[in-house]
């Protein structure tokens, strides 16, 4: 049976599973609802200064920012952190969660902590307008991945 | 174990009974690249693919991440203390970084010219490995077959994408190789040269020497030439180490003075002789190498449920061959004595004797080989001085070429195996490729790619 397989098979075959494991076999790196953890640092100003722009809805999550104009409570609103890991990601709910809220109202204005947040994964903004400065415009990211943090504590 | 007839029919006899143009080989059994028969046309396919394919790995994604990975911020941050008439706080000589600066001074500091110069010897590497193997072996097979070995190989592929030295200290072990092949003159001068700036990027580039010393010795010169030669070797390594310093002190603003570099390097040999401890969670003994136990992840990125890596662990498939040719062809020469192996080179391709033992049918070329693998692995055996994986690079790209001329060597007799073995080293780097570019993962498709604690 092998003696019938020729050289050509054999190395369009190789070559073949070579692309498909590059291409194809590394997994789905997220899926939507699926959990996983993130870590931040945040300062207190960073609830006034982080927004994101974009007047498409994910799962129903959204910036609350379209055109420059605030349609969404901050409360609600997804916003653009840099994890520990120096990625950018978009989430909801971090500064509801009762120890971070406590924290920015007594913490002082300089001080930064590690925040911890287990979070959902809601997709991916192909294009998305993020700021980390209330006072500056937005600047266009692309494939930003959005997350609703369904729990979060300060430094462990 | 006469294959005639068999798909990849590529033994002297075939050759010889069918007009040129459809054998494709040579009447000596080697490759006509100018008109290959379709046989010999599927295997340079694959070899084609594993170049293209390590072509892809190196580039994609390179200069990400723009942060420091692993060491880079030793070398990157003493580079821009060269090109800011900075002191140098690294522990090794200057040239390795003086590299990097003149990419920075080029391209803008930036993480892509961090890396360009990695990427360049990394380059340089896989031409090396092809027109070495090819000039040591007298084959286009060996040459076509180190060239797609060392392209598809992680353990080269992730030193070509960072900030680090090694790469270029493998690149040198290489060129000290092509210089054992040279005429003397041009051996004393190319090899001096590779020994040289090996030495000048770490001290362990001093088993550069070895390829260009053995091949002297072996030479049936006369015992006053070879002395002289090899005082010239000598001093033209040391010449460019000098220069190398004489560089790093110019940019500083300092004054060179032969007092100073040999104060430098005593001072740098002593700190890294009493580096002894093995402490640091990356180091790894020499023995564990051949597994390895424990390859060091260079980089990693980990956000919402991917991961992105770069690893120095190798193409497997390559890796554990590369290994088992190096203790069988030390083996053999052990059995067979040096004298043997060195009066029974050039035999024949293509005969059983040849494909059985490399040290019997290109004696010479495998004593080089060997010898610059072991000089290069020599200061980790021989003193408790801590090591790490990357102390290996430039022995492994050695070992790549003895590789290379083996299987050229079985081609005629076992052509199914060959073809096979490269069929298998395919697969397993496009399975390990990902780890090798920073390409993004799933935490199963990792955690199944690197199921070893030891390996992540």
């Amino acid at each position: 049976m092998i003696g019938r397989v020729t050289n050509l098979q054999i190395a369009i075959v190789a070559i073949l599973a070579s692309v498909t494991l590059i291409a194809f076999g590394r997994g789905t790196p997220a899926t939507s609802g699926a959990e996983y953890e993130v870590r931040l640092t945040i300062v207190p100003s960073d609830i006034s200064n982080l927004d994101c722009e974009s007047g498409l809805p994910l799962n129903g999550e959204r910036c609350a920012f379209e055109a420059n104009n605030r349609i969404v409570d901050d409360e609600h609103a997804l916003r653009p952190f840099v994890s520990t890991e120096g990625e950018l990601v978009l989430l909801s709910n971090v500064f509801r969660a009762p120890s971070v809220a406590e924290w920015v109202r007594t913490a002082p204005a300089d001080q930064r902590i590690e925040v911890y947040c287990r979070v959902r994964y809601v997709g991916l903004f192909r294009r998305v307008g993020v700021r980390f400065n209330a006072n500056a415009g937005f600047e266009t990211r692309t494939n930003v991945p959005a997350a609703h943090a369904s729990g979060c504590g300060v430094g462990r | 174990m006469k294959t005639s007839g068999s798909p990849l029919d590529l033994s002297p006899t075939a050759a010889s009974s069918a007009p040129a143009a459809e054998a494709g080989v040579r009447a000596d059994g080697d490759l006509d690249l100018r008109r290959p028969s379709r046989d010999a046309a599927h295997l340079v396919l694959l070899c084609g693919f594993l170049v293209a394919l390590g072509a892809y790995l190196r580039l994609k994604n390179f200069g990400f991440p723009d942060s420091f990975q692993f060491d880079e911020h030793h070398f990157v941050e003493n580079a821009r203390n060269y090109l800011n008439k900075r002191p140098d706080w690294n522990d090794h000589p200057p040239l390795g970084k003086l590299f990097i600066a003149a990419s920075i001074a080029a391209f803008g500091d930036h993480a892509f010219s961090w890396r360009l110069p990695s990427l360049l010897f990394g380059i340089f590497t896989v031409v090396l490995a092809g027109v070495v193997a090819r000039r040591l072996f007298h084959s286009m097979w060996a040459g076509l077959f180190a060239a797609a070995l060392a392209s598809a190989d992680g353990f080269l592929i992730s030193y070509s994408r960072a900030a680090l030295l090694d790469g270029v200290i493998c690149a040198m072990a290489l060129l000290s190789l092509l210089a054992a092949t040279l005429e003397r003159k041009w051996l004393v001068l190319v090899g001096s040269f590779a020994a040289g700036v090996a030495m000048s990027v770490k001290f362990s580039g001093v088993g550069a020497l070895a390829a260009p010393a053995v091949t002297l010795l072996c030479s049936s010169s006369k015992r006053s030439t070879k002395t002289f030669a090899l005082m010239a070797l000598g001093a033209g390594a040391v010449s460019i180490y000098v220069a190398g310093y004489w560089l790093g002190f110019h940019l500083q603003g300092t004054p060179l003075s032969l007092g100073r570099v040999a104060a430098e390097t005593t001072r740098l040999f002593a700190h890294h002789a009493a580096l002894t401890e093995m402490k640091n969670p990356a180091t790894s003994s020499w023995p564990t190498w051949v597994l390895p136990s424990k390859p060091i992840v260079l980089g990693s990125v980990r956000h919402l449920g991917e991961i992105r890596v770069l690893t120095s662990l190798g193409n497997l498939a390559l890796w554990w061959a590369s290994w088992a040719v190096l203790f069988y062809e030390l083996a053999s020469l052990g059995w067979h004595g040096i004298e043997v192996s060195l009066r029974s080179e050039s035999r024949a391709p293509g005969t059983e004797r040849a494909a059985s033992s490399l040290t019997l049918a290109d004696g010479r070329a495998t004593i080089t080989i060997l010898a610059t693998a072991l000089g290069f692995l020599a200061p980790w055996v021989l003193s408790h001085r801590d090591s790490y994986i990357y102390h290996f690079l430039p022995s492994y790209g050695v070992m790549l070429v003895l590789l290379a001329g083996y299987l050229s060597r079985q081609l005629p007799v076992r052509p199914k195996t060959v073809f096979g073995f490269f069929a298998a080293a395919t697969v397993v780097a496009g399975f390990l490729g990902p780890l090798w570019c920073y390409l993004p993962l799933s935490e199963s498709a990792f955690a199944l790619r690197l199921p070893f604690s030891g390996w992540r």
